[in-house]
């Protein structure tokens, strides 16, 4: 390794990197990805307890009606959205849509918001906020 | 050691899972939604078809592929050494299988 190299300061102080808006969508992407596949296990269950029995059913409704769950479940969807959204951009661009910087820039933008507006607007219908 | 194994082919079995996971999700959109009531009668009996059943499993481990290959690039890019890198993909690996089996024998049951 060149000497050089070894005397640059390091400075990696997360809150004073300031991500392009097409970095916050990728970041997020990576990370709504990261917590659906940790919910995986949890989905599995639910759908397991759904088919088995009228009883076992109503239990998993009635978790979905609990404030808590309804709480997650809204990030949830915000995850999903964000998640789906930001892919089905990745998508166009390999079709070579939307690859100039001002429309990467814009479409990064419009998803980020979307998301927001989602949750915000499932927050007001579920809880009245 | 090479991990992440073909470029090219991890490339499109996440791009291919991922259409096929976005048509499954507005397929069960529109089932449920068709639904007269969100009841367990209704849940089972849609479950209990043949065509539903093959779809839900295919469902399943194009999901399954599409996080491994998205957990997989994260671990390579946040965790280093070998060794590390072994235990996270196997333990990954490992519960994804057992995600499998279990989902199977679920559907099996229906």
């Amino acid at each position: 390794m060149p000497h050089h190299k070894t005397q640059r300061p390091v400075y990696l102080n997360l809150l004073k990197i300031k991500l392009p808006v097409t970095g916050i969508l990728s970041i997020l992407h990576r990370i709504t990805g990261v917590l659906m596949v940790i919910s995986l296990p949890f989905l599995v269950y639910l759908l397991d307890l759904s088919l088995r029995s009228q009883n076992d059913f109503k239990s998993v409704m009635d978790l979905f009606m609990h404030p808590v769950m309804k709480l997650l479940l809204s990030f949830y969807l915000w995850f999903l959205l964000h998640h789906l959204l930001a892919g089905i951009r990745y998508l166009l661009l390999d079709l070579d849509i939307g690859v100039e910087k001002s429309s990467a820039r814009r479409s990064a933008f419009v998803i980020n918001y979307l998301g927001l507006l989602l949750f915000a607007g499932v927050l007001y219908g579920v809880f009245g906020l | 050691m090479n991990w992440r194994g073909d470029g090219m082919r991890s490339w499109l079995i996440q791009r291919v899972s991922a259409i096929f996971i976005i048509l499954y999700l507005i397929y069960l959109l529109f089932s449920v939604s068709g639904f007269i009531q969100l009841d367990y009668q209704n849940w089972h009996a849609w479950v209990s078809l043949t065509a539903n059943k093959v779809l839900i499993v295919l469902f399943f481990l194009s999901l399954l592929l599409h996080a491994w290959v998205g957990i997989r690039d994260v671990v390579l890019d946040y965790l280093h050494g070998f060794t590390t890198r072994f235990i996270a993909l196997t333990a990954i690996i490992g519960s994804m299988l057992a995600m499998a089996i279990w989902l199977l024998l679920i559907i099996i049951k229906v």
